[in-house]
């Protein structure tokens, strides 16, 4: 039961972490314009910045970050399809994000998930590795939500282990590469973060193709 | 400036990912169906062993494409329908789609990656491994010969279906179906179908695992086609005795390529029961009524009888050569036939011991055990 609410306590959790990074920037915020003694000492007027102007600036400025993010990867199953008929399992994923222009985001990420299925003494388990490079058209906006649309590729590394009776026997392990779009939305919810909603459709490359769909959420770290 | 030069060679770098990928992307899409004979890493019983498995490669070697499990002796299909409530699914095998498979590969071996395909690729070879059983009696007794249609048998995983009386959907357990259906032109077909039926209360090896099990209903389709859908079942005593037969057959048949005596105890612990290497006796509970009973005798009680003797004259022949003598009755049974052209155990005992041949005396003292005072057997 608790492995099954583990993707929902750790969502809550970076929720959490969240809104508490929201609370401490606040109060580090730089300040629009010098305090009043330092403006005297300096004989300078305060410069007057435009909100939209900073947003632009923001935006056109090369940016790294860096990420992680929890979510469920399936694979249709037309017969023991569990959540929207999908066979699923638990992904993870660290990554880092380049805004190589205000339009144009690479995102490369490692990733880990595994599934497991059995009846009674037959229990088959599986582990993947995933080396992953993304690529993203950012549309234009205005506000601190951006929504991204992009190409993703996988390449995997699967080890499976098949136990019967309670004795496990490894497979070899094999490399399979998936292909297809991905979509993202980033919703700033300070200068330094941002919470990440991203889902992918891709498609294992191989004869029949196999289609695979993400959800996944996460936080982005910007760095500056 | 750096910035300027990191840019151009992360746009270069990223420019050759994604040409690779798309590389890749035409090579996965020209790679084409694999067909057998393949190596597959299934669960295999070790031989003599009891309820002890490995996972070994697996030469499967009839499949023409190892993405839909379709081959020479059927295909492997899934529906989530119920296939009372859809009487075309049977009728026109409408709905019946292959099931999602997960295959890695490695060296030339396939192997399953996670339990559905694992279970449906079992399927499959205990299916094909039962073919080749019959098989080595002699082309006459090749079941792609004597049912044409044999790739057209369709093996339903997961199969959601009533066959009995209380309208329950049937879970654990197995069937072999012959479907008959009449086409809009008016010709009669006959559709075969083998069910594994869902796992609700197994908790040791699962059904479609378990070759025995697979085993015992693939040879219900070769008894059919060789020789019980020639038999005329009006008789009371020629029925309850063939489909007798069939049963034991068929348990022979789960043993020979389980190697395990007592395959049915490890999916459902019923103390031996089926156990072919445990005596049992043709007693008046299984005699007294074979010829009046018209409904519920008690086949595979009696069937189990007829599977100990095999199993005992196996022993002391040769289980190859016993089943291979057992083909060449079937495959001429007309010749089992009373005088007054039905079928009782007597005639069908005797009938084997000829095809035994030289070496029935072994076989004789075997039948003249578990049929003590039957048929003045």
């Amino acid at each position: 039961m608790l492995r099954r609410r583990q993707p929902v306590i750790v969502l809550g959790v970076l929720l959490l972490l969240c809104s508490t990074s929201i609370a401490r920037t606040r109060k580090a915020y730089v300040p629009l314009m010098a305090p009043p003694a330092k403006r005297l000492a300096a004989n300078t007027e305060p410069r007057k910045v435009v909100y939209e102007e900073y947003r632009e600036e923001r935006h056109t400025r090369s940016q790294f970050s860096l990420g992680g993010e929890l979510g469920l990867l399936g694979r249709p199953d037309s017969t023991n399809g569990k959540i929207l008929g999908l066979t699923t399992g638990l992904l993870g994923r660290v990554f880092a994000e380049y805004a190589a222009s205000s339009r144009f985001i690479l995102r490369g990420s490692l990733g880990y998930f595994a599934n497991s299925s059995g009846e009674a003494q037959v229990l088959v388990s599986q582990s993947n590795l995933e080396l992953g490079l993304a690529g993203y058209y950012r549309f234009p906006s205005r506000h601190s939500t951006k929504f991204d649309l992009g190409l993703a590729q996988r390449l995997i590394r699967t080890t499976s282990t098949i136990t019967v009776f309670g004795t496990p026997t490894d497979n070899p392990s094999s490399l399979a590469y998936r292909l297809g779009p991905a979509a993202s939305a980033e919703f700033g919810m300070t200068q330094t973060f941002s919470l990440l909603l991203n889902s992918e459709v891709t498609f294992q490359i191989a004869s029949p193709m196999r289609t695979f769909v993400g959800l996944t959420a996460g936080l982005l770290f910007h760095l500056h | 400036m750096l910035d300027s030069v990191f840019r151009k060679r992360l746009a270069i770098w990223s420019g050759r990912s994604f040409a690779l990928c798309f590389v890749l992307f035409l090579a996965g899409c020209a790679n084409g169906s694999v067909s057998g004979p393949v190596q597959i890493s299934l669960i295999q019983p070790i031989a003599g062993g009891h309820c002890q498995y490995q996972v070994v490669p697996t030469s499967v070697t009839t499949l023409s494409n190892i993405n839909t499990l379709k081959g020479a002796v059927g295909q492997v299909v899934t529906t989530n329908s119920v296939l009372d409530s859809v009487p075309e699914i049977l009728d026109s095998f409408k709905g019946l789609n292959p099931p999602d498979l997960d295959f890695g590969s490695s060296g030339g071996v396939y192997f399953p990656e996670d339990f559905q395909t694992l279970f449906n690729a079992s399927l499959y070879q205990a299916v094909e491994e039962t073919y080749l059983l019959t098989l080595a009696a002699g082309p006459q007794a090749d079941l792609t010969v004597l049912n044409p249609n044999l790739s057209q048998t369709r093996i339903i995983y997961n199969a959601q279906l009533s066959i009995d009386d209380t309208g329950e959907l049937t879970t654990d357990n197995a069937a072999y179906q012959a479907y008959p259906v009449t086409l809009p032109d008016g010709s009669a077909v006959v559709r075969d179908y083998l069910y594994a039926f869902p796992d609700h209360t197994v908790t040791l090896l699962p059904l479609g695992l378990n070759k025995g099990i697979l085993g015992h209903e693939s040879m219900h389709e070769w008894n059919r086609y060789a020789w019980m859908g020639k038999v005329d079942l009006t008789n009371t005593l020629t029925k309850n005795t063939i489909r007798s037969v069939d049963e034991g057959t068929a348990d022979l048949a789960g043993f020979m390529i389980s190697t395990d005596s007592n395959f049915f105890d490890c999916t459902f612990p019923i103390q031996g029961a089926r156990d072919l290497a445990k005596r049992k006796m043709f007693d008046t509970n299984l005699s007294s009524n074979i010829a009046t009973k018209k409904k519920g005798y008690p086949i595979h009680d009696a069937g189990a009888v007829w599977a100990y003797a095999q199993w005992k004259i196996g022993s002391a022949i040769g289980q190859r050569e016993n089943l291979n003598a057992l083909e060449r009755m079937f495959l001429n049974f007309s010749s089992c036939a009373r005088n007054d052209g039905e079928y009782d155990f007597n005639s069908i005992i005797q009938c084997h011991l000829r095809a035994i041949g030289s070496r029935s005396g072994a076989a004789s003292s075997v039948y003249s055990d578990v049929f003590a005072g039957t048929f003045g057997g």
